[in-house]
């Protein structure tokens, strides 16, 4: 999720308000610090006023003094310091007014007091006059008048208020500059502390993501060692491609499939570990992908080819993905060396291909050797038939016994090739498989066999199958004819039925014969094996092979349950998908 | 009937390499039928082909060929083919007398034109039925 203000933005404008509010303390600082200067500067200034001022209230009074001394002596003496003193107060007032010069209130206070400077000067000048020219009885009245004194009162209280008022203005000024200077400190206190606040919390902000930061490199170094220990301890290969086919990333297995070692196909095209005509169409079938999408391995997997350093070519299994790392698109791919695998289905397929061979040759060798041998056999048959015919009067009884053994065991061998050719057939030869009502042919076969009407058949509702139609009228007429052929009871019963069993379909011929010892019951499925002598039956010892390879053909098994002495019962399966109807659900029983 | 022994005698092709097959037949015709015949044998296709041929063009067809499918040149199949195939021949039966109870050989025979189709038997009552069945082509 992108955010307006991301972590940087925030901090950096932390910064900027604490350097903001530092700016402005420092300009509140200069500003204040201005101020007291000027204050200090004016109050200076207006302290160099009061110097002459106390000068001038002291010389006056000097002056007066000296006066009224010579007044009273007539000591010319302290007529001197009389002068002296006025002398030294017009020196003072001058100070004066250059002190004042710079306030123009001053500087009118300071003429005002020059004015009652003079004003004293000239009645002290009279009273010095009169003194003078009239004696000192008028002068000593001039001075009884006191306008002297009065002008010096003036001007000591002139002096006092020029005092007064400027210790007011300098305490004034005084008291605003300290309460400038405090409401500055107040202000730098507040924005220093805003600030180290501001500051601490920064700091608090920046150590706390540096340290998530930190962690999170750490947990992501953590996943990528764990990843590239996957991928490089893996077994197939891992190849990291760009989009122009460049490999970025190839692990160990894949150093060891190919021969090439990282540092030497990393950057290359992923084409040098190709065969041609891979290798020239990769470029094009990348640059063909990236374009429209076509997808040929990416996403699907196959097996191609791969070559080694050394040139060799080896099969391999190869599945591709894409994926994007910032926004470009890249391609791994998982290969596996299949060689070994290739060359095992080979030996496999060659074994298959050698069986099934050598299986065909065998049979076609049953078949033409059982038919190249029935053609001499058609002959004995037939001129030992006649021999006994035509030369019957000049056998003895011996000589027609004897013939008659060797017309048996023709017949006998013409069965049993019989057999062979059967047994050969299975297989070799396929007919169409087609539904087959099974009731129906089961029927067919009891009444082909005819049993003997002391044995009953019983068949139970049997389901349709598809398959080759004499097959499984030769894997019915073998079990029971073989039922009724050892039938050793008064009163045979026979019974056929079908039954699902999960996935197949399980068939039973069962009778109350005289069963089968378990030793034997492997063997009777052996080809030419029967547990009775053969002229006693007549049997080949074909028929149960025969069942067993057709059943087995069709994917089934087949065996026996038996009791000797009480019946037998014989199995066999077909797979669910052989049938297609459900049972027919009418019982037929045949006498 | 009446006419002259030769030429009323009723012609039976026997195209049959197995000598001994071929000897059991003639000694099967020869008791099951009791009217003359003229048998003429050929031991491979080819041969039986040129026989047939030039009797039809010389003297007249033979009531029936009994024909075997396993030959040495050309197939039984082979001959039968082409005996429906030229017009001097088409119409002679043709049966099939062979050991092969193939169903696929008995199907492709119906198919090319065979009259019947049968398995040589296995004993002198086997053969002597044959050659009586043979009789109804004899009828001319």
């Amino acid at each position: 999720m992108k955010r307006l203000f991301s972590f940087e933005h925030f901090i950096l404008l932390g910064f900027v308000i604490a350097l903001f509010i530092l700016g402005m303390v420092g300009l509140a600082s200069y500003w204040s610090t201005t101020r007291f200067i000027e204050t200090s500067w004016l109050g200076l200034r207006n302290a160099e006023v009061l110097i002459p001022l106390q000068s001038i209230a002291t010389t006056v009074q000097r002056a007066e003094s000296a006066q009224r001394g010579y007044l009273l002596t007539g000591s010319e003496q302290l007529r001197r310091r009389n002068e002296q003193a006025l002398v030294d107060l017009a020196r003072e007032v001058a100070k004066l007014r250059t002190a004042a010069a710079h306030d123009p209130v001053l500087a009118q206070r300071a003429d005002e007091i020059d004015r009652l400077v003079a004003a004293c000067n000239a009645a002290q000048l009279q009273v010095l006059r009169a003194y003078q020219t009239d004696g000192p009885e008028q002068a000593r009245a001039l001075l009884l008048q006191d306008t002297g004194r009065t002008q010096t009162a003036a001007l000591e209280t002139a002096i006092a208020q020029v005092v007064d008022q400027l210790r007011d203005q300098l305490l004034r000024d005084a008291a605003a500059s300290r309460a400038d200077g405090e409401q500055v400190m107040r202000y730098f206190f507040v924005a220093l502390g805003l600030v180290m606040l501001l500051l601490l919390s920064l700091s608090t902000l920046v150590l706390g993501e540096m340290l998530r930061r930190q962690r999170a490199t750490k947990a992501l170094a953590d996943s990528e060692a764990k990843l590239q220990t996957l991928v490089d301890t893996a077994v197939d290969a891992f190849i990291v491609i760009d989009e122009r086919g460049n490999i970025e990333s190839y692990n160990r297995a894949a150093e060891a499939m190919f021969g090439y070692a990282a540092a030497e196909v990393i950057g290359r095209n992923v084409s040098m570990l190709m065969p041609s005509p891979y290798r020239e169409e990769h470029d094009k079938y990348l640059e063909r992908y990236l374009r429209t999408g076509e997808r040929r391995v990416i996403g699907i997997g196959r097996e191609v080819y791969g070559q080694r350093s050394d040139g060799s070519v080896f099969p391999i299994d190869l599945a591709v993905a894409e994926f994007r790392v910032g926004g470009r698109r890249r391609f791994s791919g998982i290969i596996r060396d299949i060689s070994e695998r290739k060359q095992a289905e080979a030996r496999q397929a060659q074994l298959v291909q050698d069986l099934a061979a050598a299986n065909e040759e065998l049979s076609s060798f049953a078949y033409v050797a059982s038919h190249d041998l029935k053609a001499p056999l058609r002959a004995i048959a037939a001129l030992a038939d006649w021999i006994s015919t035509d030369y019957a009067d000049k056998f003895d009884e011996d000589g027609k016994e004897q013939m008659r053994l060797l017309i048996g065991r023709v017949h006998r061998m013409d069965q049993l090739i019989d057999g062979i050719l059967q047994y050969s057939r299975v297989g070799r030869v396929r007919e169409e498989s087609v539904p087959v009502a099974l009731n129906a042919l089961l029927r067919e076969i009891v009444d082909l066999l005819a049993p003997p009407a002391e044995i009953s058949v019983e068949i139970g509702p049997m389901p349709t199958v598809v398959v080759e139609p004499t097959r499984i009228q030769q894997v019915f007429q073998n079990l029971l004819s073989n039922a009724i052929r050892y039938m050793d009871k008064p009163q045979g019963r026979i019974e056929v039925g079908a039954q699902r069993v999960g996935n197949d379909w399980r068939f039973h011929v069962r009778d109350n014969g005289p069963g089968i010892e378990a030793r034997h019951q492997e063997r009777i499925f052996a080809l030419f094996q029967t547990l009775q002598p053969r002229d006693r039956t007549e049997s080949t010892g074909i028929g149960l092979s025969l069942v067993k390879k057709i059943v087995e053909l069709y994917g089934g098994r087949v065996w026996l349950e038996s009791t000797p002495g009480e019946g037998s019962t014989f199995y066999f399966t077909l797979p669910q998908s052989r049938v297609i109807a459900a049972v027919q659900d009418k019982h037929a029983t045949e006498q | 009937m009446s006419q002259s022994h030769f030429s009323s005698a009723a012609t039976i092709f026997l195209i049959e390499d197995n000598p001994t097959d071929s000897y059991l037949s003639r000694m099967a015709l020869d008791r099951a039928i009791a009217m003359p015949l003229q048998i003429v044998a050929a031991d491979t296709g080819e041969r039986g082909l040129e026989l047939l041929r030039h009797h039809c063009r010389n003297h007249r067809c033979p009531n029936v060929v009994l024909l075997d499918l396993s030959l040495p040149d050309i197939s039984g199949h082979e001959v039968l083919s082409a005996v429906r195939q030229d017009p001097a021949l088409q119409d002679i039966p043709v049966v099939i007398l062979t050991g092969s109870d193939s169903e696929e050989d008995q199907r492709r025979a119906r198919e090319l034109g065979a009259n019947d189709y049968w398995i040589k038997p296995m004993g002198m009552l086997g053969y002597m039925d044959i050659m009586r069945r043979l009789k109804a082509y004899l009828r001319t």
